[in-house]
């Protein structure tokens, strides 16, 4: 289980990005993070990625009994950064090879390059192998990172919007496939998400941030309401249950026309 | 599984093991063909006869290869692996495809301070006379490379502000050197120019021992980080998500190619494009797996300059062009060509 308790953060000394954030995330399911823009969700990721140094606690316990050192907390951890370069001339199989940097030595060895091949035949992409990443499309490139992040075999799997600029198609297969990984391999997945419609599709949990903190934690019909929209996103919306899968219409910003404006 | 792993890493990487060899083997003949050629042509038996059996050959010819053309030859290859390298390096770090030690004010800088020591005798250091200029040169060129890296650091390596203050610090050093000329006499701006031009005249067996003992000493500790500088090309985030830890491989690895553009400048003047050009011809040969990568820059940088040094030796018969005016004639076409052949962009 991950365990993130009273945790803060400020970039030197600003105001705190992050106030007071708590939460448990559990092996096999997706917690999803939410919140407007600035609310602090990859501020938030970073610090789970062992990235910023926060105070407060991140604790990760293998068999939710024994707690695993905090120090050692980043090599069970893949995190997949909003912005990835692509512009390393290297192709999909030397970068998906990178993700197992902690094993590779000058001379790589048939573990590291079976385990490449698997991730590659898992996700559908092995005949992408010996493409360069600059010759991929957005989706392709977004399949190659997660395949990185995977071959690790992390307990946790850190996600910040991986679908930007990707289609509708490309962004349901790559959650289909987050889905169908974590309930297998048991991994703890944090996904951070502004569709709230495939965030109430795919998260078995919410954590909705407003200013730095949790404004509502738990499952997405009882974080998904109109009130908490209205209230964090200020927005006006309808909220539908259809068998099951919310379905969330904006309709209006409550904020005054002219205040907009004057932005 | 394991055998269809490993045909397709093969498959990957068995094209890039054939152009190391090839450049390799290349980068040998050009060598051969650099001591080969001269006022007084030698054949390639009489270079080996002279090289491993002196006794064997006249005198002429034993002075001709071991005092004249082998130090020569063998500083273009080294200061041309070293070149290549420090570009290669200071690209993948800094995040800048025009990155190199020309464009970053480095080579304008080691000329300013050869120039101080030829026109106004100034030493940084107390050193012997045959090495105030060398010395001066190797100061200036790191105390560039410092500021630049604070610059960076300062700038959190962004690519349009370290581009901007290496502009800036070249024009600095070459109106300081330009001031030095303005004041010099005749004889000294003749040393200048000279010196400015890049040549390897002034080659001596030591100062290739000093050269080549850096650049031996700094490949093993670049290529001990191949892969953490290889992931330094996926961004900062990457990066250190992978265990590297990024602000200090930056700091190890701006020093040692600190150190090992300042060997190569200081001892043949200011030689462009190499640096610039080498590690580009390199990633559209083998991409940027750094094991790869780094051996095929410093061939590149090398088999440029020595095909540079063969070169100013035949343009005009009887006369030896300084090889800094040389190498983008050889390059330059070659690189523009590469350009427009690749798939897949570089950056």
């Amino acid at each position: 289980m991950l365990q993130v308790e009273r945790l803060k953060f400020a970039y030197d000394s600003s105001e705190p990005i992050l106030r007071n954030i708590h939460f448990n995330a559990v092996p096999g399911e997706i917690t999803g993070i939410i919140g407007p823009n600035g609310s602090g969700k990859s501020t938030l990721m970073k610090c789970i990625a062992g990235l910023l140094k926060p105070e407060g606690t991140i604790r990760l316990s293998k068999d939710n009994t024994s707690p695993a050192k905090k120090k050692r907390l980043g090599q069970w951890v893949s995190y997949l950064p909003q912005e990835n370069s692509f512009r390393a001339v290297l192709t999909v199989f030397e970068t998906v090879l990178l993700g197992r940097m902690q094993s590779l030595s000058w001379r790589v060895g048939k573990e590291d390059l079976t385990a490449v091949l698997k991730m590659l035949e898992t996700l559908g992409i092995e005949m992408l192998a010996s493409r360069f990443l600059g010759e991929l499309s957005g989706g392709q490139r977004q399949m190659v990172w997660m395949a990185q992040a995977l071959v690790r075999q992390p307990m946790v799997l850190l996600f910040d919007e991986p679908l930007n600029s990707l289609d509708i198609r490309y962004a349901l297969e790559i959650l289909d496939m987050v889905k169908e990984i974590t309930a297998l391999k048991k991994i703890i997945t944090v996904i951070v998400l502004h569709d709230l419609n495939l965030v109430g599709k795919y998260a078995d949990k919410i954590i909705l941030l407003r200013d730095g903190d949790v404004y509502s934690s738990g499952t997405p019909k009882t974080v998904l309401t109109m009130e908490t929209i209205r209230s964090v996103y200020g927005v006006n919306c309808k909220v539908a249950n259809n068998d099951g899968v919310l379905q969330i219409t904006p309709l209006c910003s409550i904020r005054p026309k002219f205040e907009r404006t004057a932005h | 599984m394991n055998h269809r792993a490993e045909n397709l890493y093969h498959q990957i990487t068995g094209r890039k093991y054939t152009i190391v060899f090839s450049m390799g083997i290349a980068a040998v003949l050009i060598l051969l063909a650099d001591i080969a050629i001269g006022p007084a042509w030698l054949s390639i038996d009489e270079i080996f006869l002279a090289v491993f059996s002196p006794d064997s050959v006249d005198p002429t010819t034993s002075t001709i290869v071991w005092k004249l053309r082998l130090p020569i030859a063998l500083m273009a290859i080294v200061v041309g692996a070293s070149l290549a390298i420090a570009g290669a390096e200071m690209q993948t770090i800094l995040g800048n495809p025009l990155a190199s030690p020309y464009t970053l004010g480095v080579s304008a800088s080691a000329g300013f301070g050869a120039a101080l020591a030829l026109v106004a005798g100034v030493s940084v250091f107390p050193s012997g006379k045959n090495y105030i200029v060398p010395i001066n040169a190797f100061f200036f060129a790191m105390l560039t490379c410092l500021l630049m890296y604070s610059v960076a650091k300062k700038a959190k390596f962004s690519s349009e502000t370290m581009v901007l203050a290496g502009i800036a610090i070249l024009f600095l050093f070459q109106s300081l050197t330009a001031l030095l000329q303005y004041i010099a006499s005749e004889q000294q701006l003749q040393a200048v120019i000279f010196w400015l031009f890049g040549n390897l005249f002034r080659t001596t067996w030591q100062k290739l021992g000093i050269s080549s003992a850096i650049l031996l000493l700094t490949i093993p500790l670049l290529a001990k980080d191949a892969w953490k500088l290889t992931t330094l090309r996926l961004g900062d985030e990457k990066a250190e998500s992978l265990g590297v830890n990024v602000e200090r491989l930056r700091l190890k690895t701006f020093v040692l190619v600190s150190i090992l553009t300042g060997a190569a400048v200081c001892f043949v003047g200011t030689i462009g494009f190499i640096g610039l050009a080498g590690p580009h011809i390199a990633r559209m040969l083998v991409g940027e797996d750094q094991r790869f990568f780094l051996p095929v820059s410093a061939l590149t940088g090398a088999i440029l300059l020595s095909s540079a040094s063969v070169l100013s030796k035949l343009i005009v018969p009887g006369i030896i062009l300084p090889i800094g005016i040389i190498t983008s004639f050889i390059g330059v076409p070659f690189f523009i060509s590469l350009m427009f052949k690749k798939r897949g962009g570089y950056w």
